[in-house]
């Protein structure tokens, strides 16, 4: 089997879990955002 | 966001590409395994990085059942996260490299089976801290962290002995390095801790932030007397 | 953190003396066997349960191949632990049910008198199982030991230990969790895996007499001292963690 495509697979697989991971943390400080706004419209 | 961020953010993006330039072009294409090995130069820098990390998670936890600050908790919670982030790289990564070396995913090899048992360890560790309800998760976890940590020496030590008692294809392999194979992998061990040091830092102010948050929420009901 | 005993029975002169180490934890002991010996709730469920395992694993092993000495270590390691995953879940389900815990709490019974009871309970319902599986095991399993069969009882006794007293002291830590049941075995099981290779590593080794156990042996035995000291020096701080 031709390695290459592995080679490719481990260094992109590397860089979709880092942006997968950061994308969690845009997501939850945005919600933490949100939830302090609300707060503080009461 | 402030410009110290994104200096920080320019400098880290700068050694990450500087790392891929050396480990996919200026390293020499090793002998035996091909082109195929360069993974190599993500793989050993994430698991370096992932030791470190949980280490220091241990140390904030130790700290944490001394001191019980808020932020000796919150330096481990984020350790313990970014380091699971860095595992899950070392795990799939280890197994995409075994593959046409190898021909089978999963030899069962010393180290990236210690390997798997740490992250295991420490993704209970997480799972602890969502599941916990109340104001104990910080002491519950500090506990666990302790434990899993002293589990280490026996994870590697058992797997080891194991494996010499029934040998498996190591992935990796052992050998010599060439030198300019081993600035590569300098070179992207540093890179990715430098990555990992930003993604800590984004993580505890997002820590923060939560905290900030269940304060009011607190205070609120505190105010308000009943709950929200 | 509690006040050194000292400092309580300068605080309160007509108090009593602090209750002596053993006494404690033999009367809590005692207490739990004998409520477990009139409920039988406990040994019940955990046999069955290891039944239940053998049983089934038998249809995904054949256990009367040749095979059957070398996988019968794992397979017998693994009934014992879920069936102490039983037991251990239902160690602290009377101290909750009855707020026992924060009578213990407020007292000055030394905290670890409690967890060496609660984990040495544990480790003989446990013992009790393993004695009434094993014959099970040689009969179903067909089992002969070529090895030293002396090192078997040794082996269990250190393998039963590591187990018992990281999963009572998680048992403790899962009290304060949602699906108590299923955090402890998430939170145990990682933690145990040394301990787990060991014990069955050893098991095989005696089991088919290939080569010496002594290393297995000695790292269970290493595992037990080192996690008892974890254990006994972090159970105050988890019973108080409030």
């Amino acid at each position: 089997m031709n390695p290459i495509p592995f080679l490719y697979a481990a260094y992109i697989v590397t860089w979709v879990i880092h942006g997968v991971f950061l994308l969690t943390l845009v997501t939850r400080w945005r919600k933490a955002d949100r939830e302090l706004r609300e707060f503080q419209k009461k | 966001m402030k410009t110290p961020v994104l200096i920080a953010i320019a400098v880290v993006v700068a050694l990450l590409a500087f790392g891929l330039y050396q480990g996919l072009v200026v390293a020499p294409t090793e002998q035996t395994m091909g082109d195929v090995q360069r993974i190599f130069y993500y793989h050993v820098p994430s698991a370096w990085t992932c030791f470190i990390l949980f280490f220091i998670n241990f140390v904030a936890s130790i700290w944490y059942l001394f001191t019980r600050t808020s932020r000796s908790d919150a330096i481990a919670v984020t350790t313990a996260e970014v380091g699971v982030v860095f595992w899950s790289v070392v795990i799939i990564t280890g197994p995409l490299w075994a593959r046409p070396v190898w021909g089978i995913w999963w030899t069962w090899d010393a180290r990236l089976t210690s390997t798997l048992v740490l992250g295991l360890i420490y993704v209970s560790y997480l799972i602890l801290r969502r599941f916990s309800t109340g104001g104990q998760t910080p002491i519950l976890a500090a506990a666990l962290a302790v434990f899993g940590f002293a589990d280490v020496p026996f994870v590697y030590l058992s797997i080891w002995y194991f494996r010499t008692q029934h040998p498996q294809p190591v992935i990796g392999g052992g050998g010599s390095l060439h030198p300019a194979m081993w600035h590569a992998l300098l070179y992207n061990w540093l890179a990715f801790s430098a990555f990992a040091g930003l993604l800590c830092w984004f993580r505890y102010q997002l820590e923060r932030k939560q905290r900030d948050v269940e304060e009011t929420l607190a205070l609120e009901s505190m105010l308000e007397g009943s709950p929200r | 953190m509690s006040l050194p005993p000292a400092a309580i029975a300068a605080a309160n002169p007509t108090r009593q003396a602090e209750p002596r180490v053993p006494k404690v934890l033999f009367v809590t002991l005692m207490k739990d066997l004998r409520l477990e010996w009139r409920s039988k709730d406990a040994i019940n469920s955990m046999l069955f349960f290891a039944l239940l395992v053998v049983v089934v694993f038998s249809f995904s092993f054949d256990p009367t191949g040749d095979d059957a000495r070398r996988i019968a270590g794992g397979l017998i390691w693994v009934a014992f632990l879920f069936a102490a995953v039983v037991a251990l879940n239902q160690t602290w389900a009377r101290e909750i049910r009855n707020q026992v815990l924060d009578a213990y709490r407020v007292s000055t019974a030394p905290p670890n008198d409690l967890f060496l009871a609660k984990a040495l309970g544990n480790f003989l319902f446990v013992t009790v199982l393993e004695v009434v599986m094993t014959p099970l095991f040689v009969v179903f399993y067909n089992l002969r030991v070529i090895g030293p069969a002396y090192l078997l009882p040794v082996i269990a006794l250190l393998g039963t230990w590591a187990l018992v007293v990281n999963g009572t002291f998680f048992a403790a830590i899962s009290l304060r969790t949602r699906s108590r049941e299923v955090m402890l075995p998430l939170i145990l099981f990682p933690i145990s895996i040394p301990a787990l290779l060991g014990m069955v590593e050893a098991t095989k080794i005696v089991l088919t007499g290939e080569s010496s156990a002594k290393f297995w042996i000695v790292l269970l035995a290493v595992y037990d001292l080192v996690f008892t000291t974890v254990c006994l020096a972090l159970f105050e701080t988890v019973l108080n963690a409030e």
